[in-house]
């Protein structure tokens, strides 16, 4: 079925990013409150709840509007005290969570992609039901329709229905579309006239407010409320910006905007009937907080901090940051020129003072480039927390699925990298921790009978080393025994029995990342469909990165991942090959040599170079990447200059006809009209403005093993 | 009439905005609102393995662009870079490329109805390509639509050729 949502163009990635944000911290919060109720968590999710089913009230999705209207009604019980534990909720809770996220996804797709809400909402409201039809529980009006005193909210005499109905009876009359906007102030704000005049102010200078209620007067008079009714011009989808310059002011619980009812004297009770369940409880707050202990106010107190500390950031298109990036790359091109020039300009003028200046300035120039180089380079940093998060959500479904008893223990999730890094590698994560639980992890009877602690641990850690990021999963189950590995490496046929004798131990662990080795095992749900750690390995290979394994039987295992910070910017080895200059990423060089060609070996017509007990082929760049064939530049001696390139564990030395030099280079796509390229990864800007191509080094061995196996392939020949 | 349909301009009333560029002795003319600005001749990367007529790429402030020699493109002998060599950097319908040709002369405004369809002589494999002939004062201007002329079906027809 396909749905229509009532959105402005552009405006569903902002709700899509900010939905599924709320949802992510509902889960987070849900999977912390199993443990035990926390007052601050469950208004944290009380709050995103009501958030989430406001937007999507307003876009007009009213199957996800009125599942999460039935979930917050849920948290509302445990708010209130009526429910005391959530363990039993947690399943149908979770399950919420994933529906909500694929009606998120409905909202892109534009058509349904799930049935399950109608079922789910069902579910959730029976639950409540049962539990408030319970004679001990407080029970609250079924959708907490009914009227009640305002006092409590600080609205002197005026309950709030009133206080609409007085702004809709009061308010001009007119006919353009209008929408009623309700902001809800923290009753604990000791700031509440001047939140109040902050609301009013914001949209008096938007020029949409018709009226309020209390109006300014009133407000300024010194009329305390935690709720201000306001008409405003415009329909709710033309007020998106408005509502959320209202939600950013400080001590703002909620602001709902519902499109406004002809003015009329029953305006107010029509309010409600057009409205349906989904403003009620802005209407009539649920569950007044509770009358606040030191604690709470504490608990209050660092929430508030929390919340201005989100107002202090703001959303980016990732897009614009890799312009920005791309415009960063281009000055400080420019920058090595302009040195260029001024250095150029002093050798001709001598000591000038034009020149000095000119030096001078390039030089401030450049110290400015650099910083705003670091700092663009910053902005594109996250903390992995965004990958981490997924994980207690991984490890709890798995656990409840085997029947395992695991906690998993989170270390270093501010270490921050690239965003370009954080989106590969999260797959790669996923399959480790995975496989932790699965093969590691021993079941309980066995922990207990080995005296083992229980709940069994498994450690995911990230810092920075070395201008790298380590990133490590560990746990503390059965490890692997190297004996083992040996004799299962044989039996799959990877290896002889004489090369499995020859593996050290550590040699020997890395038999998990061959290719066949894990994928050849019994598939179960949990590791996955038959993906072996070989891909996870190549994975991150890929990325200029590296995988270790250590293990102790008996006492657990720890797979390392070290990665570059980034893959935006990367060091690489320039040398000039036939028409062009191109890059090699260092991750994938092993050295550079200059030597007589005539020293290099042949094998079945092929150029080899033995290095040090290591029989490596031998190609000229160019060729390699598909040139045609051509004379090599050799120096004055008759050397040809060569780079020892590694992937994997496969060698490969390039011929080519000069080095330039080391340098970090921003990598850019080739575009799509150059045809295929199998070799290059893609383009970067020297120095001297003009292209060089930057070459993909796993792709190019491959390649050349290939053409070497077959025979109709002429090899290449060096000088 | 071109068998594909035209995105815009001809056929339309009105006038029509051209940049008229020289190749081997004719002109062509391009949409001046598919036209983002025309830069000097200058060195240009190489691409290995890129079809023939893909001379390589550029850097334009800090966008890595491709580079098309028109001439190849139609099957013209290439031509030495002169002095009056220029690079067109206008937007197809899947990229943006850079056009060489031997020199931009002027911009000119066409009514519509000085344009007239294709005529079948004029048509070989790249008639689909002109959007029609503009007469200008005793001058034939062949109108180009870029449209597709290096998009990926027209990429695999010339790897099928190759």
């Amino acid at each position: 079925m396909l749905l229509t949502f009532d959105l402005q163009p552009g405006d569903d990635r902002l709700f899509t990013d900010e939905s599924l944000e709320q949802i992510g911290q509902i889960e987070r919060g849900l999977l912390e409150l199993e443990h035990g109720l926390d007052q601050a968590v469950v208004n944290e999710i009380f709050r995103a709840a009501h958030t989430l089913k406001g937007s999507a009230a307003m876009i007009g999705h009213r199957r996800m509007a009125e599942l999460t209207h039935a979930m917050e009604d849920l948290f509302g019980a445990f708010r209130s005290g009526t429910l005391r534990e959530v363990k039993p909720f947690a399943d149908v809770l979770l399950a919420t969570i994933d529906v909500l996220r694929t009606l998120v996804a409905e909202v892109h797709e534009g058509a349904t992609l799930t049935d399950a809400p109608e079922s789910l909402t069902r579910q959730l409201r029976e639950l409540l039901s049962t539990i408030t039809a319970s004679p001990e529980s407080r029970a609250p009006e079924p959708n907490g329709r009914s009227a009640r005193p305002a006092d409590e909210d600080g609205v002197s005499g005026l309950a709030f229905a009133p206080l609409v109905r007085r702004l809709l009876w009061e308010a001009p009359g007119g006919y353009e579309p209008r929408s009623l906007v309700v902001c809800r102030i923290d009753p604990m704000s000791e700031w509440q006239a001047v939140r109040l005049l902050q609301l009013v102010i914001e949209c008096e200078e938007t020029g949409a407010l018709i009226a309020s209620a209390p109006d300014r007067g009133e407000i300024e008079s010194g009329l305390g409320s935690t709720l201000l009714a306001m008409l405003l011009r415009g329909r709710p989808i033309e007020l998106l910006e408005t509502r959320r310059r209202l939600a950013a002011i400080d001590e703002v619980v909620s602001v709902e905007v519902v499109a406004a009812p002809v003015a009329g004297p029953d305006a107010g009770e029509r309010v409600e009937t057009v409205e349906g369940p989904l403003s009620v409880d802005v209407y009539h707050p649920q569950d007044p907080i509770p009358v606040a202990s030191a604690e709470q106010t504490e608990r209050t107190a660092v929430a508030g901090d929390r919340l201005k500390l989100v107002q202090q950031t703001i959303r980016i298109d990732v897009a614009r940051l890799d312009e920005l990036m791309d415009l960063v790359g281009e000055l400080v091109v420019h920058k090595t020129r302009l040195a260029q020039s001024a250095q150029e300009l002093a050798a001709r003028l001598g000591d000038d003072p034009l020149a000095r200046r000119a030096d001078e300035d390039a030089q401030h120039f450049a110290r400015i480039a650099g910083q705003i180089q670091d700092q663009a380079t910053g902005l594109r940093m996250l903390p992995i927390e965004t990958v981490f998060n997924r994980f207690p959500r991984v490890v709890r479904d798995i656990d409840s699925q085997l029947h395992k008893e695991v906690q998993l223990v989170i270390e270093g999730k501010e270490t921050e990298l690239d965003r370009s890094v954080l989106e590969v590698v999260g797959d790669p994560l996923s399959h480790l921790v995975r496989n932790a639980l699965d093969h590691g992890i021993e079941p309980p009877e066995e922990r207990r009978a080995l005296g083992k602690p229980l709940p069994a641990t498994v450690r995911l850690t990230a810092r920075h080393a070395e201008g790298r990021i380590l990133i490590t999963v560990e746990d503390d189950g059965r490890g692997m025994d190297p004996a083992a590995l040996r004799l299962a490496a044989v039996e799959k046929g990877l290896m002889s029995s004489e090369s499995a004798e020859g593996m050290t131990d550590a040699e020997a662990l890395r038999v998990i990342f061959m290719p066949g080795f894990s994928t050849s095992r019994l598939v179960t749900e949990v590791s996955g469909r038959g993906v072996g750690l070989d891909v996870v390995r190549s994975n991150i290979e890929n990325l200029g990165g590296w995988v270790d394994v250590s293990s102790i039987p008996g006492e657990g295992t720890r797979v390392s991942l070290s990665l570059p910070l980034t893959l935006a910017i990367i060091g690489a080895l320039l040398v000039r090959s036939g028409p062009r200059v191109c890059a090699l990423p260092l991750t994938g060089v092993v050295e550079t040599l200059r030597m007589d060609p005539r020293s290099l070996g042949r094998v079945r017509g092929h150029a080899v170079l033995t290095l040090r007990d290591r029989i490596i082929p031998v190609e000229r760049l160019d060729g390699a990447l598909g040139d045609p064939p051509r004379q090599l530049e050799v120096d004055e001696r008759g050397f040809v200059n060569l780079v020892v390139v590694r992937s994997r564990n496969a060698e490969m030395a390039l011929a080519v006809d000069a080095f330039v030099g080391q340098h970090d280079i921003v990598l850019k796509s080739l575009g799509e009209i150059t045809g295929e390229r199998a070799g290059l990864a893609g383009a970067t800007v020297m120095a001297d403005g003009t292209v060089g191509l930057v070459v993909d080094i796993a792709a190019l061995i491959e390649g050349s093993t290939s053409g070497r196996d077959s025979v109709a392939q002429p090899a290449a020949r060096v000088a | 009439m071109a068998e594909k349909p035209t995105s815009s301009g001809s056929g339309q009333s009105g006038e029509l905005q051209i940049v008229v560029c020289e190749l081997a002795d004719e002109h062509y003319g391009l949409d001046i609102a598919r036209v983002f600005e025309i830069i000097r001749n200058q060195p240009i990367t190489p691409v290995p393995r890129a079809p023939s007529f893909v001379k390589g790429v550029i850097n334009l402030r800090g966008r890595i662009i491709p580079v098309v020699d028109l001439r190849g493109r139609f099957g013209m002998p290439e031509a030495e870079p002169t002095k009056e060599t220029r690079i067109v950097v206008a937007e197809s319908s899947s990229t943006t490329v850079g056009l060489i040709v031997d020199s931009v002369s002027e911009v000119l405004l066409v009514s519509a109805d000085a344009v007239e369809p294709t005529p079948g002589v004029a048509a070989g494999a790249d008639a689909q390509y002109l959007r029609g002939i503009a007469k200008l004062g005793g001058r034939l201007v062949l109108l180009l639509e870029l449209d597709g002329l290096f998009g990926i079906e027209d990429r695999t027809a010339l790897a099928g050729a190759a």
